[in-house]
């Protein structure tokens, strides 16, 4: 395998990304267990920097992968799964550096930084088993159907993945907050609402059969939040780490959704624009289109609740986390739908034809 | 009444009022239309007359002494949240039953005919009726789809067990394994001869193939297993219009509560409080969704949508619509006349540009001397060529990451080009490349080819080939030593990739509009060139590249759209677009830059 190639680039991109991942784990359970004890935790903090320039750097690695394949397939990457899902990581770790900056993680001091370091952490597994998925697929390199071939092409698929992933991390945020409240309240034995007390349970089962992402992600976050929390308030102590997350996370969340929803519009409204072009039909009521207008007005329902019927904390973040299994839905599970059989936007999928004279009996050869 | 005491009354709305009442209204429209179509449909008939005066006399009464209520209704928040749930549920509802193809409907009554015929086995009789024919049609492709739905549903979680299938996946596991390792067995010298994306192509499709194919089996049982009761859901989603959910009138009323409850909401606080700087944004934002509201009622209202057959040469005054109708081009069709202008579209031209692509195909002589494929493959390799392309294959089959024996590199690569062939060999000796071609002009392109690889004495040999690619295209064979110490023969061959399941890289068309002169003569008066993703606007209409024919080179397919509403939408989606990045991104920048500033 040539060292300057895509396949090559994002098997490097999921090497690199397992050390952010690995040490964001270790100085969350570093700051977790240092909680309370005096200090200022310079090596702690360093590391943690060091956790983000870390995050740059797979980046940095995964664009130079979707430049390699630009050259080598000569077209904007994004035609098949293969492609775009890369594509959707590198949009993720965008996000991430941004939203670092945009949520101030960066100028948290001490334990503050827990949270931070955790929520990086996780973001970089969803990328690490992405990448993992990837490497399974067909790599087949596809000349581009005629109409793909416009300048919509890419502006639409970029902006909606750049949406689609920050709305997913801000699922993850919000995530992570409902387990930890969930199990704080249950470790507390305090009074709970309905929507934590029955609906992180549901939330955490009804992920599982998504695949082993959605597994990782839902029950394995929320079985570790469990055992977090308990050692953390062992002996009546206090969350310590956790009390400025507490404090900031339905702005935090709200934040990241400000950021991804102008780009999921955008994606949305450019595909009618561009399907206008292509078959002079902005809207043709397609499956594809129908399910990414579900998500849509579902980001549309949480923006209205929360600015003007005064929805916060709790149930908003619960409706973010509803709203990214309806994104994933529509990236990965529509091929599935009834209608998706006779939709248009199949682009992405590959005639996979099994190769019969290559699994002939091995004894034919001889 | 003052502004303020229906802000209070449209704040009084519960979730389960706004609920009940918006339910009431889908309803309500669903059987206004209902009666109204069948009072127009059957020279009005009494019942259907009664019941359509029936349902708009308490909305009349609603709307004149109750104005204020409704004004409330739509402009209350948590009404607009129960519609916009209404909204994604109905999408919901279009996105899990399959819908009615809009280019070929049944008619009313086809599916009551289907179900008065009792056994579907009697469909091929020749006494049913072709509506009743039509409707099974349907059937069995609505079958198909949601069988394919439920199927995947209940595998991928875990509930295989419930749809009545045994064991953890689709097929006979032990032969699927058997058949994957005997690939696996020969996969390290794909991998070494073509590279490692090709043996993870091979291994990719055919897992995926195989898995798809015993998964196919078990969906056509469902799909028998279940035919009674997917015949008892078409019929029931026939009845309640969920087969045609987006054009339905539930959902259009869905959009018409969206509408007014937008207008209401943007001239909540009077037009002078849109003027303030803070909400532009907001009232940019919800224009826009207007505009997009009325555009597509405009374009429900006037679209024609159809099709156009031509061949080069031939034009055409009439052009069929989606659902067969023939219909003349006149100027403007809604507001056209039996006086109005027809003009005609000409095919000029058409031409469907393939990819250019090289082969790459191992070969070995057989005993007899003829030269053979030396890999079976059920697709050889080919590369898309454009100047500047590198590649490198045979790698030593224990250390892929080792250095390639064989290199090739696209030196030169003309689309258009005349070359001049060696009269002995055939071979091209020269090309000129065509500066000033059309792309009407079908002229095959050359390359210059180098490739390279280490010869008996293991020095590196280079070679170059000009290759072109008319008619089947020009083949070259490169012999080199490979990293095993054996002599191997790669033939290229340089082609238009025309092969039935690929693409073309491009189709165009020229057109000519025609008038015709008082003697009836065609006079031209406008060209144009469609190809996808670009149309051509004439008279109203947008000409745009929809059909060609593989074993027809002359033949293309010219979609005709007439949209009033299209500016509009157009407008609106733009307002939309540009007004939430201004909210959520540009605003809070410029405030953050103003707050650091003050600091």
């Amino acid at each position: 395998m040539e060292f300057f190639s895509f396949r090559n680039f994002l098997e490097l991109t999921m090497q690199l990304s397992m050390v952010p991942m690995a040490l964001g784990f270790v100085l969350f359970l570093s700051w977790v267990v240092s909680a309370g004890k005096e200090g200022e935790h310079k090596l702690l903090t360093l590391l943690s920097k060091t956790t983000m320039l870390l995050t740059g750097a797979s980046f940095l690695l995964g664009c130079t992968a979707m430049i390699l394949r630009y050259i080598e397939v000569q077209h904007w990457p994004a035609q098949t799964m293969y492609e775009v899902i890369p594509l959707g990581v590198c949009a993720a770790y965008l996000s991430t550096i941004a939203l670092y900056y945009v949520l101030g993680l960066n100028r948290r001091r001490g334990v503050a930084r827990a949270f931070g370091d955790l929520f990086v952490a996780l973001i970089m597994v969803g990328g690490v088993f992405t990448l993992q998925y990837v490497l399974d697929l067909d790599p087949t390199g596809k000349a581009l159907p005629p109409a793909l071939q416009s300048y919509w092409f890419s502006t639409h698929i970029t902006a909606y993945m750049i949406g689609y992933f920050t709305l997913i991390i801000a699922a993850l945020a919000a995530w992570l907050h409902l387990c930890f409240q969930f199990w704080l309240q249950v470790i507390r034995r305090q009074e709970s609402r309905l929507v934590i007390k029955v609906g992180v349970p549901v939330l955490a089962l009804i992920a599982a059969p998504f695949g082993s992402i959605a597994l990782v992600m839902g029950f394995g976050v929320f079985t570790v939040a469990g055992v977090v929390t308990a050692y953390s308030l062992r002996g009546n102590r206090e969350m310590v780490w956790y009390q400025t997350w507490e404090r900031e996370s339905d702005n935090f969340t709200w934040l990241i959704f400000v950021v991804g929803f102008p780009f999921l519009t955008s994606g949305l409204i450019q595909g009618a624009l561009w399907a206008q072009e292509a078959w002079a039909n902005y809207w043709g009521w397609d499956s594809k289109e129908v399910s990414a207008l579900i998500s849509w007005l579902f980001y549309v329902i949480y923006l209205h609740l929360r600015l003007i019927a005064g929805w916060r904390g709790e149930k908003a973040m619960m409706l973010l986390c509803v709203g990214a299994l309806s994104i994933f839905i529509t990236f990965q599970l529509f091929g599935y739908l009834p209608d998706s059989q006779k939709s248009l936007h199949r682009y992405t999928d590959m005639e996979s034809l099994p190769s019969e004279s290559m699994m002939l009996p091995i004894e034919d050869e001889n | 009444m003052q502004r303020k005491e229906i802000n209070k009354l449209a704040n009084s709305w519960t979730y389960s009022k706004a609920l009940l009442v918006c339910v009431t209204l889908y309803l309500w429209a669903e059987a206004l239309m209902a009666s109204a179509t069948r009072v127009v449909a059957g020279g009005a008939p009494t019942g259907a007359s009664v019941m359509m005066f029936v349902l708009l006399l308490p909305m009349f009464w609603l709307l004149v002494y109750r104005w204020y209520n409704c004004l409330g209704f739509v402009r209350a928040v948590r009404v607009a949240v129960v519609n916009f749930c209404f909204l994604a549920l109905g999408a919901m509802v279009g996105v899990l039953i399959q819908q009615e193809d809009v280019n070929n409907p049944t008619s009313v009554g086809d599916v009551q005919e289907l179900v008065a015929l009792g056994e579907l086995s009697s469909i091929d009789d020749a006494t049913v009726s072709a509506g009743a024919r039509r409707a099974y049609q349907h059937f069995e492709s609505f079958r198909e789809a949601e069988s394919f739905f439920l199927y995947h549903l209940g595998n991928n979680t875990g509930l295989r067990g419930l749809l009545g299938f045994e064991g953890d996946r689709a097929g006979d596991e032990e032969q699927i394994q058997e058949m994957l390792s005997n690939l696996e067995y020969r996969l390290p010298e794909i991998a070494a001869r073509f590279g490692a994306e090709k043996a993870a192509a091979i291994r990719s499709q055919s897992e995926t193939g195989l898995r798809t194919r015993a998964k196919n089996g078990e969906i056509r049982q469902l799909e028998e297993r279940l035919n009674d009761t997917m015949f008892s859901l078409f019929v029931i989603a026939d009845k309640l219009d969920l087969r045609r959910a987006y054009s339905s009138d539930w959902y259009s009323m869905m959009w018409v509560i969206l509408f007014f409850g937008v207008l209401s909401s943007v001239l909540r606080n009077g037009v002078s409080y849109l003027m303030k700087k803070n909400k532009w944004g907001f009232c940019i934002t919800h224009c826009g969704i207007l505009l997009i509201i009325l555009g597509g009622l405009l374009g429900r209202t006037t679209e024609i949508r159809g099709l156009a057959n031509l061949n080069i040469g031939e034009y055409t005054s009439e052009f069929r619509t989606w659902t067969g109708q023939p219909k003349k081009f006149v100027y403007n069709p809604t507001f056209a006349d039996e006086d109005s202008k027809v003009f005609a579209i000409k095919l000029e031209d058409f031409r469907a540009d393939q990819h250019d692509v090289l082969d790459i195909i191992y070969v070995t002589a057989n005993e007899q001397g003829q030269l053979q494929q030396e890999f079976d493959l059920d697709e050889q390799p080919k590369l898309r060529v454009f100047a500047g392309l590198t590649q490198a294959y045979d790698y030593p089959i224990d250390d892929l990451r080792g250095d390639p024996a064989f290199k090739l590199e696209v030196l030169e690569y003309e689309p258009q080009t005349t070359v001049v062939r060696d009269e002995e060999s055939g071979a091209v000796t020269s090309y000129q490349a065509i500066t000033d071609a059309t792309f009407f002009d079908a002229s095959a392109a050359t390359i210059k080819l180098k490739v390279s690889g280490p010869d008996e004495n293991n020095e590196l040999r280079s070679e170059e080939f000009l290759l072109h690619a008319a008619g089947d295209g020009d083949g070259a064979p490169f012999s080199y030593v490979g990293p095993d110490g054996e002599r191997r023969v790669a033939w290229l061959r340089f082609r238009e990739d025309s092969d039935g399941g690929s693409m073309p890289l491009e189709w165009q068309s020229k057109l000519s509009i025609l008038e015709f002169d008082e003697h009836g003569h065609p006079v031209k008066v406008a060209n144009g060139e469609v190809r996808v993703n670009d149309y051509f606007i004439h008279g109203g209409y947008r000409f745009f590249q929809t059909n060609h024919n593989p074993n027809d080179p002359t033949y293309s397919g010219i979609g005709v759209v007439y949209d009033l509403g299209l500016p509009l939408v157009l407008w609106g989606l733009y307002c939309v677009m540009f007004a939430t990045a201004f909210i959520f991104l540009v605003m809070p920048l410029i405030k953050g830059y103003k707050t650091r500033g003050q600091d």
